[in-house]
C-alpha cells in the first residue's frame, strides 16, 4: 500500500475520532449511557448505606450473615454483572452509543459535513466504529471497575 | 484545458424523491465565476446544489464538476466547498475547533490544518471569535463560520445555499464583494438567493428554476431579451419628454409612455427595443432633444423572475 495514502487514511480516521470522541463524552444526548452505566454503582451505595445504618441495630449485629465477605460481595457483583450488565446496561447502551453515531448526527443535520470531506465511505464508517468502541470500552469498563 | 474539466456541467440531469420530482432533465454548463440560482422554493435549487456536491445523485442523468463525477468523493470534495443552508453544527464545539476538525479529515498536517483554519476564520472576518462557542454565536456569526469552513480547503468550486441568510447589511456587502472576488479568481461561485437586488449585482449569470425545470439561463441581459412576450420598459430622461412621448404613440410596438413624476423622464414600455433606439435617434436629430441617459427599466433579475415565474415566487 502506497505509504502517503496510509497515512493519509489513519489521519482522517484519528480525525473522525477526535471528534466523535469530543461528542459521545460531552454531548447532552449520551447522559443516559452514563446513567445505565453507573446504575450498579448507586445501587451498591444504596446497599452499603442500608447495611451501615443497620449494623447500628441489636438485630442485624446479632446475624453474621449480614457482615461483608468478598466470597459473599464477589457473588453478588457476578449476579449483578450476569443480570444487569451483559443482558441490559450493554446491550442498550451500545445500542445508544453506536447508533447515536449516525442516526444522531442526522438528526442533528450535521451529518453532511462529513460528507463534504473528502474520505472514502468506509474511512468514516471505521472512524466512527471505532470511536463508538472507545466509547463503549471506556464506559463500560470504568462502570463495571468502578462498580467492583 | 479541455472545456469538461472548466466547467460544471449537467446531461439530461432528473431527480425524484420517490413520486415528488426534484429536478427534471436538467442540462446545464456552468462556467467560472458567480452563477445566481434563483427560483421559488421547492424549485430544486437545493437539490441542484446537493447533486453537484455529491450528497445526492441523480436518479437518471450525468453530472461532471470539473471533469470529476460526483461518486468519487476523495476527488471531489477538494474541489468543492459547500455553505448548507442548515443552521446546525456539531455540539460543543468553538468556532476553531469546528473548522479545524473537519480539515483534518482532509488528510493534512495538523500545522496545515491551523494554518488553513485561522487564514479563513481571518476571511470571514471571526479571528477574534474563534475560541467561542459556535453555539453563543449571532446568527451572522453562524452564517460566516459555515462560510468559513465552506471555504477552508480552498475550493475551486463554492456552492452556497442562501449564504445572505441573517446577516447584516455590512457584513452582507462584505459577504457579496467575498462572492465577487472568488467569481474573479477563476473560481465557480454558485449562489441560492432570494434577495434578487443583490443577486442581481454579482452574477455573472443566473438559472431560472421553476418547478424543476430551468425557466431560463445565461446573462441577465441575454435572458432578458428573450422574454419577447413582455414589452421593455426604458427609461429615457431627456429636457422635453412631454414631446417625446407624444411622438412615441404613434408608433405600434409602444404599448405605454408615461412622463416620470418629477417631468423630466419618459418611462415606456416596448415591443420592439431596436425599432425605438432608432426612432429616438430620429427624435434627437429631428428637434435637438437633450438626452440625459437611456436605460433599460426592467433588464435585472427580479423582472425576469416575475417575468418568467410570476409573482407567487417573488420573495423581495
Amino acid at each position: 500500500m502506497n505509504p502517503a495514502l496510509s497515512s493519509s487514511w489513519t489521519r482522517q480516521i484519528g480525525g473522525v475520532m477526535r471528534l466523535e470522541l469530543k461528542k459521545a463524552f460531552l454531548s447532552k444526548r449520551g447522559w443516559w449511557i452514563y446513567c445505565l452505566a453507573l446504575g450498579p454503582i448507586v445501587l451498591t451505595l444504596i446497599h452499603w448505606l442500608v447495611f451501615r445504618s443497620a449494623v447500628f441495630t441489636k438485630s442485624i449485629q446479632s446475624q453474621r450473615h449480614m457482615s461483608h465477605s468478598l466470597g459473599e460481595d464477589s457473588l453478588v457483583f457476578a449476579a449483578l454483572f450476569m443480570f444487569y450488565y451483559l443482558r441490559a446496561g450493554i446491550f442498550f447502551g451500545c445500542m445508544g452509543i453506536f447508533s447515536n453515531l449516525f442516526r444522531g448526527e442526522m438528526l442533528e443535520k450535521t451529518l453532511h459535513y462529513y460528507f463534504l470531506t473528502p474520505m472514502r465511505r468506509e474511512m468514516l464508517v471505521a472512524g466512527k466504529y471505532l470511536a463508538g468502541l472507545v466509547v463503549a470500552l471506556v464506559v463500560w469498563i470504568g462502570g463495571v471497575a468502578v462498580s467492583f | 484545458m479541455s472545456e469538461s474539466s472548466a466547467t460544471i456541467t449537467f446531461a439530461n440531469v432528473s431527480r425524484f424523491y420517490g413520486e415528488v420530482l426534484g429536478i427534471n432533465k436538467v442540462s446545464l454548463a456552468i462556467p467560472p465565476g458567480i452563477t445566481s440560482l434563483v427560483g421559488p422554493n421547492g424549485s430544486g435549487k437545493t437539490t441542484l446544489m446537493n447533486l453537484v456536491t455529491g450528497l445526492i445523485r441523480p436518479t437518471q442523468g450525468e453530472i461532471s464538476v470539473l471533469g470529476v463525477p460526483p461518486n468519487h468523493p476523495e476527488k471531489l470534495c477538494r474541489l468543492v466547498g459547500y455553505c448548507a443552508q442548515f443552521d446546525a453544527f456539531p455540539k460543543g464545539m468553538t468556532g476553531y475547533q469546528f473548522i479545524y476538525s473537519f480539515l483534518r479529515m482532509y488528510g493534512w498536517s495538523n500545522q496545515e490544518c491551523d494554518q488553513r483554519t485561522q487564514s479563513s476564520l481571518q476571511l470571514v472576518g471571526l479571528q477574534d471569535a474563534a475560541n467561542r462557542h459556535v453555539g453563543a454565536y449571532s446568527k451572522g456569526m453562524r452564517q460566516r463560520v459555515k462560510l468559513a469552513q465552506a471555504i477552508a480547503h480552498d475550493p475551486q468550486v463554492v456552492i452556497l445555499d442562501e449564504p445572505l441568510n441573517g446577516l447584516d447589511p455590512l457584513a452582507r456587502a462584505e459577504a457579496l464583494a467575498l462572492f465577487r472576488q472568488w467569481g474573479d479568481q477563476g473560481r465557480h461561485v454558485i449562489v441560492s438567493s432570494h434577495i434578487l437586488h443583490e443577486v442581481d449585482r454579482i452574477s455573472d449569470q443566473v438559472i431560472l428554476l421553476s418547478q424543476g425545470y430551468v425557466v431560463a439561463e445565461g446573462q441577465i441581459h441575454s435572458v432578458r431579451s428573450e422574454v419577447k412576450e413582455q414589452p421593455m420598459q426604458i427609461e429615457v430622461r431627456c429636457d422635453r419628454p412631454g414631446m417625446l412621448a407624444s411622438r412615441l404613440f404613434l408608433q405600434d410596438h409602444v404599448v405605454e409612455a408615461k412622463v416620470s413624476p418629477d417631468g423630466k423622464g419618459v418611462l415606456l414600455r416596448t415591443k420592439d427595443a431596436d425599432g425605438f433606439y432608432l426612432l429616438l435617434n430620429q427624435v434627437i436629430l429631428d428637434s435637438g432633444l437633450e438626452v440625459e441617459s437611456v436605460a433599460p427599466a426592467d433588464d435585472d433579475v427580479n423582472s425576469v423572475y416575475q417575468y418568467l415565474i410570476g409573482a407567487e415566487g417573488a420573495t423581495v
